[in-house]
This record gives C-alpha cells, sequence and structure tokens, in this order.
C-alpha cells in the first residue's frame, strides 16, 4: 500500500496506531468505548477504501 | 438488585424480572411495547422539523453527557424513554427505589454530590411546554436552563453549544400529551367516563372541611393541564411543583421521590394530611376520576423493524441540512448517535451465538450485515466532514440513501426471526437470565 499511495498508507498505520493507544487502558472499565468505536469504524472505512487500489474486492461486513 | 457496571466489562447482573441492566446493556432495552411518543407539530398535520429530529437524536445520544454516564451509555432517554419515563430505571447506590434516581450523588459528577440520598423520579416529559418551572422544586424557570443542568450539573457534560440546547428545547416541547378521549375541552370529564368518576369530580372541585379556600382543584387547576406551575409543601419533606394530571396513570411511581405506587396511596395521603374526612366510597371516587383524567387512548406502541428504519431515517434527515451548512459539529453528533442506533438495531437480530432463536440464521446475518455496512458507509461521511471535505461528505451521504433502500427488504424478511417478535424475544430474555443466575 506504501508503494501504491502512501497518503492512506500512512492513514490507515496512524489510525492502527489510535486504536492500539485506545486499547493500552490500565483495565477495561478504562477503555473509551465511544472512541474506541469510532477508530474501529474509521479503520474499516480507511481499510475497504484502500483494497480496491490494491486490486482487491471491497471487503464486506458481517459476521 | 443490580449493579452499575461502566466501561467495556458492563457484566451482566440480573436477578430478577423487575430488575434493570446497566444502561447500554442488552435488557435495558426490554421494550417492546415503547411508550407512545407523539409530537405537535405531527398532531397538527404538519411534519418533523430539522430542530426536532437534532434534538431527538440527541436525546438519545451518550455523547452529550460526560465522565460516568459517557461511558456507561446514559442519555437523556435512559431515564426518560420516548421523552416518558422509566419506571424499572434502578441504580444501586444512586435509586431510592425502582423509578428514581439521585441527580446529586457522586458517580456521575463528583462536583455536584451533596452527600444525600434524594433520588426522585425523572417525570415524563409529556406536554412539558405547558408545565413550567422545571425541576421538583421548581428553580428553573426555563426549559432551557433545565436542560443546560442535567447536561453540566448532573452528567458532567461540556457546556453545550447553543444549536444542542436550541434542539433539545424544540424536541422536548414538541412532546405531547397522549389524547384521552374522557377528558373534554377545559378539563371537564367527557361523557363516557364512569359514574364514579363523575362524583370524583365534584369532590376534587369540593372545598377541604377544615379549609374553605383549598380543594383538590386550587393546585391541580382543571383548566387544561391541572397545574398551578408553583410549589407547596405537602407534607413530603419539603417544596415541590404540582404535578400534572394528564396522562398520570402511566406516571408512577407518585410524588418527587416515587414514594407511593398507586392513586389509591396517593388519594389516602391526601387525606390523612388535610384531614379530609373522606368515606371509602369518595376515597374511590377520587381514584376513579384520578383514572379518567389521566387515561390515554394509546399508551405504548409496538416496536418494529419498519419503526425502527423510520426513526432512523428521522435523524439522518439532519444531515440534509447539516452537510450543505458546512456544520461539522452536527454531521459528528448525528453520526456518532445514528450508528450507537444502528448498532443497537442490528443486535435485535441474533447471531448464531445465540442459541435461544432457532431458524432465518442466513436472513439474521444478512440483516447484522446490512446494520454494519450502513455503520461504515455514515462513517465514511463523518470522517470526510471532520477533514473539512464537505464536498466528499455530500459525495458520499446519496450512498448511504442506497444502501438503506436495498438493505430494508432484507431487515424486514429477518424481522420474524428477530427480538421483534415477541416470543422470540422472550426465549433470548430468558436464556440471558438463566445465564445471569448462573454467573451470581
Amino acid at each position: 500500500m506504501k508503494a501504491r499511495d502512501p497518503k492512506p498508507a500512512a492513514a490507515i498505520v496512524d489510525k492502527i496506531e489510535d486504536v492500539e493507544t485506545l486499547v493500552k487502558a490500565k483495565d477495561l472499565k478504562s477503555v473509551d468505548q465511544a472512541a474506541l468505536k469510532k477508530a474501529g469504524e474509521e479503520l474499516a472505512v480507511l481499510l475497504q477504501s484502500a483494497a480496491p487500489k490494491l486490486k482487491l474486492k471491497k471487503p464486506a461486513v458481517g459476521e | 438488585m443490580l449493579t452499575l457496571g461502566l466501561g467495556a466489562a458492563q457484566a451482566v447482573p440480573i436477578t430478577t424480572r423487575e430488575g434493570v441492566l446497566p444502561p447500554g446493556t442488552e435488557l435495558n432495552e426490554d421494550l417492546l411495547d415503547q411508550p407512545t411518543e407523539l409530537f405537535a407539530s405531527e398532531l397538527a398535520g404538519g411534519k418533523r422539523s430539522y430542530l426536532l429530529n437534532l434534538g431527538d437524536l440527541l436525546f438519545s445520544s451518550p455523547a452529550i453527557v460526560g465522565g460516568a454516564a459517557r461511558q456507561a451509555g446514559i442519555s437523556c432517554e435512559t431515564c426518560h424513554q420516548q421523552g416518558h419515563n422509566n419506571p424499572k430505571l434502578f441504580i444501586p447506590g444512586l435509586s431510592s427505589r425502582p423509578g428514581t434516581f439521585d441527580v446529586s450523588g457522586p458517580l456521575f459528577n463528583p462536583k455536584a454530590d451533596n452527600g444525600v440520598l434524594d433520588a426522585v423520579t425523572p417525570p415524563s416529559l409529556r406536554g412539558a411546554k405547558y408545565l413550567a418551572p422545571y425541576a421538583h422544586d421548581g428553580r428553573f424557570a426555563s426549559l432551557r436552563d433545565f436542560i443546560r443542568n442535567a447536561i453540566v450539573n448532573e452528567f458532567a457534560g461540556a457546556e453545550p453549544s447553543a444549536q444542542v440546547v436550541d434542539a433539545l428545547e424544540a424536541y422536548v416541547k414538541e412532546i405531547s400529551f397522549l389524547p384521552n378521549p374522557k377528558l373534554a375541552a377545559g378539563g371537564r370529564l367527557a361523557p363516557q367516563a364512569s359514574d364514579a368518576a363523575h362524583r370524583g369530580e365534584v369532590l376534587f372541585n369540593k372545598p377541604f372541611r377544615h379549609d374553605a379556600a383549598m380543594s383538590c382543584a386550587s393546585c391541580h387547576q382543571p383548566t387544561g393541564v391541572f397545574v398551578d406551575h408553583r410549589v407547596h409543601d405537602v407534607g413530603t419533606g419539603g417544596w415541590f411543583k404540582t404535578p400534572t394530571l394528564v396522562n398520570a396513570n402511566f406516571n408512577a411511581p407518585y410524588f418527587h421521590d416515587g414514594r407511593l405506587d398507586s392513586y389509591g396511596q396517593v388519594v389516602g395521603y391526601f387525606d390523612r394530611h388535610f384531614d379530609l374526612g373522606l368515606s371509602d366510597g369518595e376515597r374511590a371516587d377520587l381514584v376513579a376520576y384520578l383514572d379518567a383524567v389521566g387515561d390515554a387512548k394509546e399508551p405504548t406502541t409496538r416496536n418494529t423493524v419498519q419503526a425502527e428504519l423510520d426513526e432512523i431515517a428521522a435523524f439522518v434527515s439532519v444531515l440534509d441540512t447539516a452537510i450543505p451548512a458546512r456544520n461539522g459539529e452536527v454531521i459528528a453528533l448525528t453520526v456518532d448517535a445514528v450508528g450507537s442506533e444502528l448498532r443497537e438495531f442490528g443486535e435485535n437480530f441474533p447471531p448464531h451465538s445465540d442459541t435461544s432463536v432457532r431458524g432465518g440464521l442466513a436472513e439474521r446475518l444478512r440483516a447484522r450485515g446490512a446494520v454494519r455496512g450502513l455503520v461504515l458507509t455514515l462513517r465514511q461521511v463523518a470522517m470526510a466532514a471532520a477533514g473539512g471535505d464537505f464536498d466528499g461528505a455530500a459525495q458520499a451521504f446519496p450512498d448511504y440513501r442506497q444502501q438503506v433502500a436495498q438493505a430494508a427488504p432484507h431487515l424486514k424478511l429477518a424481522e420474524r426471526w428477530s427480538l421483534f417478535d415477541p416470543d422470540i424475544r422472550e426465549a433470548h430474555f430468558a436464556a440471558l437470565r438463566q445465564l445471569a443466575e448462573l454467573a451470581r
């Protein structure tokens, strides 16, 4: 992805780091659930957008 | 009873059918028949405004509160379901009994903690625009001040913007009383009310035997909404405003602290407090009168897939205005709130791990996937707007509507195997209750 389009690749890396930071809370109760849901959704959107650039089918969400 | 599990580890210490799980958990939504919510504009043949829709979605959004409340998924809707009350609300340490809640306790805003368990009933908001002043002790002259106080001081939220308060105020002021065929114009009983109710009406207006200047009607003025907009000390531990009697059959528990469960108890209390000397028959007639005044035609409405789709569509319609207006705050709030609504909606279609539900697995999974797809498409709109790309947000938004149109038939098809079906719902929650018992 970095080779094909560095900008969205960097956005994906940044978002993964955001998610990692959010889940590094001292315990489960301290996790900011709303922020984690939002960051998770944003990561999924970024990955969906990146798929066609790698000639992959846009992944569907489901079970 | 139950414990309030904050954070992601929301445990399921369910012990009784009467109990209520922590906000945000599954059983908290245990209402297939929801309080009916009618809006004045729609009753008058009009439509829901942008402000009403925005206020309605904010009312259901934990994003406008702060601290522990936000983390627990609490919103205005938690205490005022469909703009009504929540007689099952019980938060250990903050509730003195079901249907009450201490808004000055230590959990949600330690700065407001007064060190006293003074739980009060979250009142129904039906007809709120006619019921000033606000709060049980009537300390807020305006609904606007009350809303701001609830967000900032009771639930530790950030100072709300003017457009947030405008919208919440517009929403609350639109919530109407429910039609009651037993009540005629001017607060008189209609002919179809019972004979006992009519006898009770006379007693209601009759001067007290020890104070001819007073009657029930002197505070609950039967001129429309049965209030006098004033506070009184009726021996319940302070000065509290006169509550409305309209649709009050559905407002139990009664009094500011919810100490009484029935009209019989309320009438008995006032009989003793004012030494009215009522006979058993007179008390029964007064109860019949209150029951007639407090009635409503259709107090509850069955929730369905279509009703959920309609509500979500109303919420999403806010973006029709917010995106062209480049209103980043409203776009973000809307996407967060609708995303949360959609996720809850999706949970009504149980996955394969829910062994209490049989049949329609493929349909249920397709429904869940469709809802998740909607969440992500809407998130794409918010991401574009957050990056200042409002044209990109405008381009992405029609995709959401197209996806809804495609998803709707699948969602309706899966309804018969979903928690919108009463039998499946009961089987699902019975299994959860059993699990909770095992976990004890």
